[in-house]
Formats: C-alpha cells, sequence, structure tokens
C-alpha cells in the first residue's frame, strides 16, 4: 500500500445540539487506496462527509489534506486542493446535456470571465474547446459518449450517477469522496460502478467511499473503517473486517439478516 | 463563423432581418416610439434573464439601477456638459457600482435577503430622486437632456434613433448569447441549480452572484441611458417600482431560459398598454372596466396576473411555447 497518508482525520467531533454525530474519529486514507465507510444508518458517515468537505465545521478535531490543514478551509477551497465528492442522490442539471454537465466541472481548469466570454476572444473559444475535448474524454472513460448530447433528464438513473462521478472528475481531483455510489443501482449496474472506481484507482486516484453494498465494499476496498454511534470501531483490511466480532455484531450481522 | 448555420436558421435570419427593415420603412413614428421602448426594455430584460433565469436571483429593484443610468447620464450631459460617449459609459459603470454595493450587503445572506434588499433600494432611490431637488429637479424632473451625436451627425429623429438602440440591443444580445453559452453561463446555471454543488466544484458561490447581480445592473443602466436621451425629459416617475415589476414581467412571460424570452417579453409589455386602449374603445365593456384597461396604476394588478398565470401554464413563456409550436410543424 502506498504509506503517505493524502488524508487525515485526527480526534474528530461534532456536536448537533446534544447529540453527538461523531465522537473523537481517527483514521488515514493512503495515497492511491480505495477506502470505505461502512456502518449502520445514523452512524455518522455523511456527517463525517461533510465535515471533510467543507460543508460543516467540527466541534473538535482536526482535518489533514496532504499534511496540510484544512479543517476550517471553505469547500470551493478544498476542490482548489483536490478533493471532488458526489452526493447520495446524483445532483446533476437535469436540463442541461450530458457534456455541459461534465464540462462545468472544469471550472477550476479554466479562466474566461465575464468579458472575455462575451465577447467570444479567441483564447475563451480556444478553452472552451480544449474543455470539451476533456470532457468527451472522460465521458468515454464512463461509456457515456454516445449519451453527450443528450439532456441529462432523460439518462436512466445509474447513468446520472456516472455523470456526476464525470464532473467530479472533471476537477481532477487527487482525492474522490463518494455518498454511497450504489444506491439506486440495480446489482449489474453496482458490478459495473465497481469496475469505474477500480479503473480510476489504477490511473492514481484515490478514492474514499461510504457505502451500505458489502459485496462492493469487500470487493473493490484496500480498507475499511466502520462508524457506529459516531464512534470507529473498526478498521482493517476486507479479511480482517469479516472477521471482526464488534462489526459482525454492531453491523454486518444485522445486516446479514436484513438480506436474509 | 458562418460555416455550421443551416438552412432553416439562415431562413430565420432573413426572416428577421427583413422584418426588421420593414418595420423601419413602413413604421410611423408611434410605432418607431414602440420600438424604441421595446430595444430598451429588450436590454434591462436581457440583463434580468442572465440573473433571474440563468442564475436563480431575483431584484425587484431593476427600475433603480435604470433610474441610475438614466439621471447619471441626463445630469452628466446637460448640468456638466459632458460629451455622451463619456457620461454614457460612465453612467453604466455608476449602475454597476450601485448593483455591486446592494448585492453586498445581502449575496451572504439567506436567499431571499436579496430580495428585499433589493426593494430597499428601489424605495430609497425613488425617495431620493424625488426629493433631493436642487439636483433632480424633484418630482417636476429635469430636461434639456441632449441627443447623442457621432461627430456631427445627430441622432435626433425617431428613426435614427431606431437604429441606434438596435445596434445596441444587438450588440448586448450577442455578448449575453455568448456569455451564457460558455464557461459563465455553466457556472451561473450551477449555481441556481445548487449552490452546495457549485461549490464542491471550486465555485466561490458569493462571488459569482455579486459578479451577475453587477453585470445586470450594468444592462439596466444602458437601458436607462438610452432612455434618458431618446426622452429628454425624466422624472420619478419612470422609475418607480411599477417598472422594476414590468422588468420582472418582461422576464418571466417572455421566458426566463432564454434571452430571446427577453426580447418577446419587452415587445408583449410595451405593447400591453395600447392592446388595452383599444380593447377599452369596445363599448362592450363597463365604464369602470375601461377604466382599469386604460389607468396606468391598475395595470399591475394585469401584471400580477400575467405573472400567475404564465407560470402556472407557461413555465417556460413565450419563448418556450413559440420553440414547441414550432418543432411540432417543422
Amino acid at each position: 500500500m502506498g504509506n503517505t497518508a493524502i488524508l487525515r482525520v485526527e480526534n474528530l467531533t461534532k456536536d448537533f445540539g446534544g447529540l453527538r454525530a461523531l465522537d473523537r474519529v481517527d483514521f488515514a486514507v493512503a495515497e492511491n487506496q480505495i477506502k470505505a465507510l461502512i456502518g449502520p444508518n445514523g452512524a455518522g458517515k455523511t456527517t463525517l462527509f461533510n465535515v471533510i468537505g467543507g460543508f460543516l465545521f467540527p466541534t473538535d478535531g482536526k482535518v489533514f489534506f496532504q499534511e496540510e490543514e484544512v479543517t476550517y478551509l471553505k469547500t470551493h477551497l478544498l476542490s482548489k486542493k483536490g478533493i471532488g465528492r458526489t452526493f447520495q442522490t446524483p445532483q446533476i442539471v437535469l436540463d442541461m446535456s450530458v457534456l455541459d454537465n461534465v464540462m462545468v466541472g472544469f471550472y477550476l481548469q479554466t479562466k474566461s470571465e465575464f468579458i472575455a466570454s462575451g465577447l467570444k476572444l479567441k483564447k475563451t473559444i480556444r478553452e472552451e474547446e480544449r474543455v470539451r475535448e476533456k470532457s468527451l474524454e472522460i465521458l468515454d472513460s464512463l461509456n457515456l459518449r454516445r449519451e453527450a448530447t443528450l439532456e441529462a433528464r432523460r439518462l436512466p438513473f445509474a447513468q446520472m450517477r456516472l455523470v456526476e462521478i464525470g464532473r467530479a472528475l472533471a476537477i481532477n481531483p487527487k482525492i474522490l469522496l463518494l455518498d454511497e455510489p450504489s444506491a439506486g443501482l440495480n446489482p449489474y449496474e453496482t458490478e459495473q460502478m465497481g469496475e469505474v472506481l477500480k479503473k480510476y484507482k489504477d490511473l492514481g486516484v484515490t478514492i474514499l467511499f461510504i457505502e451500505h453494498d458489502i459485496d462492493l465494499v469487500m470487493r473493490i476496498s484496500d480498507e475499511i473503517v466502520v462508524l457506529n454511534h459516531g464512534q470507529k470501531i473498526a478498521e482493517g483490511t476486507p479479511t480482517q473486517i469479516r472477521t471482526d466480532a464488534k462489526v459482525i455484531s454492531s453491523y454486518l450481522g444485522e445486516a446479514k439478516q436484513a438480506h436474509a | 463563423m458562418f460555416g455550421t448555420i443551416r438552412l432553416k436558421e439562415l431562413l430565420i435570419y432573413a426572416f428577421g432581418v427583413s422584418l426588421f427593415f420593414s418595420f423601419i420603412i413602413l413604421a410611423n413614428i408611434k410605432w418607431l416610439d414602440i420600438g424604441i421602448h421595446v430595444g430598451i426594455y429588450f436590454i434591462v430584460a436581457t440583463g434580468l434573464t442572465i440573473l433571474l433565469g440563468m442564475a436563480g436571483q431575483i431584484s425587484i429593484g431593476h427600475a433603480a439601477f435604470f433610474g441610475i443610468g438614466a439621471y447619471s447620464s441626463g445630469l452628466l450631459t446637460s448640468t456638466w456638459d459632458l460629451n455622451f460617449w463619456i457620461a454614457g459609459p460612465l453612467s453604466v459603470i455608476f449602475a454597476g457600482i450601485g448593483g455591486y454595493l446592494v448585492g453586498l450587503t445581502s449575496i451572504r445572506l439567506r436567499h431571499d435577503s436579496l430580495a428585499m434588499a433589493t426593494i430597499a433600494f428601489q424605495v430609497i432611490f425613488s425617495v431620493l430622486v424625488y426629493e433631493w431637488v436642487e439636483v433632480t429637479g424633484g418630482p417636476a424632473g429635469f430636461g434639456n437632456i441632449p441627443v447623442p451625436s457621432i461627430g456631427t451627425f445627430k441622432i435626433d429623429t425617431e428613426t435614427k434613433y431606431f437604429l441606434f438602440v438596435s445596434i445596441i440591443a444587438l450588440g448586448v444580445f450577442l455578448f449575453s448569447r455568448n456569455l451564457i453559452s460558455r464557461r459563465i453561463g455553466r457556472v451561473l446555471i450551477s449555481i441556481r441549480e445548487n449552490e452546495v454543488v457549485s461549490s464542491s466544484i471550486g465555485i466561490n458561490v458569493p462571488k459569482y452572484k455579486l459578479k451577475v447581480f453587477t453585470l445586470s445592473a450594468m444592462y439596466a443602466g444602458v437601458g436607462g441611458v438610452l432612455f434618458a436621451h431618446y426622452a429628454r425629459f425624466i422624472s420619478p416617475t419612470s422609475f418607480t417600482i411599477h417598472f422594476s415589476f414590468a422588468f420582472l414581467v418582461m422576464v418571466l412571460v417572455g421566458g426566463r431560459r432564454h434571452i430571446l424570452g427577453a426580447f418577446f417579453g419587452s415587445i408583449f409589455v410595451t405593447i400591453l398598454p395600447e392592446f388595452l386602449r383599444l380593447v377599452s374603445s369596445f363599448s362592450l365593456f363597463p365604464v369602470s372596466l375601461r377604466e382599469i384597461f386604460t389607468n396606468y396604476t391598475y395595470h399591475l394588478i394585469i401584471y400580477g396576473l400575467l405573472v400567475y398565470f404564465s407560470l402556472v401554464l407557461l413555465p417556460k413563456g413565450i419563448y418556450g411555447l413559440g420553440v414547441s409550436v414550432f418543432q411540432k410543424r417543422l
């Protein structure tokens, strides 16, 4: 495994009024790793994402990105550093084309402001072409090239989720935070999603994802963090997690029963 | 530039151009006057379309920015004797500064605070021009605003002014179309749809809201400058909240998702009083109803109904209706 941590949270705590949603959570994501964040509903997974992503500030604790403290940085500055994310339900613009939905992700890598765009200066046209090229490449890698000019609302749900991932990839992220990439997908689509994530890992992207689909987690993760009631109850490789007594009693056992 | 234009588009352009020139040749002074107003309102409504339709932010005070453009350019050219080509752009910048300051106070706050701030600004502006008699002439307004001229060529007839406004409106249209079809357009739509997502791709949301609000106020300023030098006399009644509503009606009824909506909307709202006057001349209506049709103040009732029905029945406005009819036929 890569040994340098790209993302590290230290003693992370978040209170909502009297409710402790995160309780002294510590873990690190190594470079070029796929790490899963699992746990029962209400365990604090999405809260953790929101704190890392700068949508919420923690009550206590710190977040480090590439060994630099980023705890209180706002979201748009975090994306500038290379943190991309997707949401539990795909948040794309339904009445824009698939291509435009990815192109908007190139915001940070382009410069044309109001006047240059309005006057259609040469450099904005060149920039636009470059961004279109690159976006089509991303769509290609997600098997969406043929859908590029379609209005996004015409896509099936699974492909909307891919478009959202495409937009997150467009910011050229060092780490991707994915909130339940398999939610709403059928088993076949889930498998495809797993392949996509593995492909991007091979291309050098680090991935931290929240997931309920245990099969997917076990199949593609290098490491897993298990949260329960805001606390980290286990961390390790899929094999270690599968046999962890605490995890089985609080989550996996329960998940198995639910599946049965 | 013309390489990719298809025949159908070429026909539409040809139709538009010939319509434009037949209008110039055939229209009498009254219709040219209406045409000039349409051009001016189109510019303001385009700015509001970018703000409301693209970026999802509202302004109920655009008549004040319109007024800043008109009053500054009017005063700078008449009292200060400044050249139109200096005073005009300067006044547009003033309108932009006004927009920037209003935006600055409210854009970081909750979503509806911008609406409140613009209403407040509208009221302040109206009171100011009404009460500051020494400068603005107060309720009586002021006149002697010179016509614009290019060298020795004076733009002093309705036909010339109509052409002048049309050229500027076309420029504004092209600028806006380029703007919203590229990077900035995507950024604005993204902000309209979801601010959280926008910030997750690196967009500094408050900064762009402020920028687009400033730009929109500048568009209103351009309209105001053109208005002042056409009317050559201005008074507070042309810049009341009534007009701020009228601009919103243009955008909503015309179609807020496309800048051509502003064009249809400005035609619609400008012709509406003429149409109502015509309707009221039919004696089948009772006198009280005719009063509503012809009295300016009551037009707000009609605006309200129009906005309500267009939002419910025609969310994409006249433009959207036209597009769907056109696509079904062809």
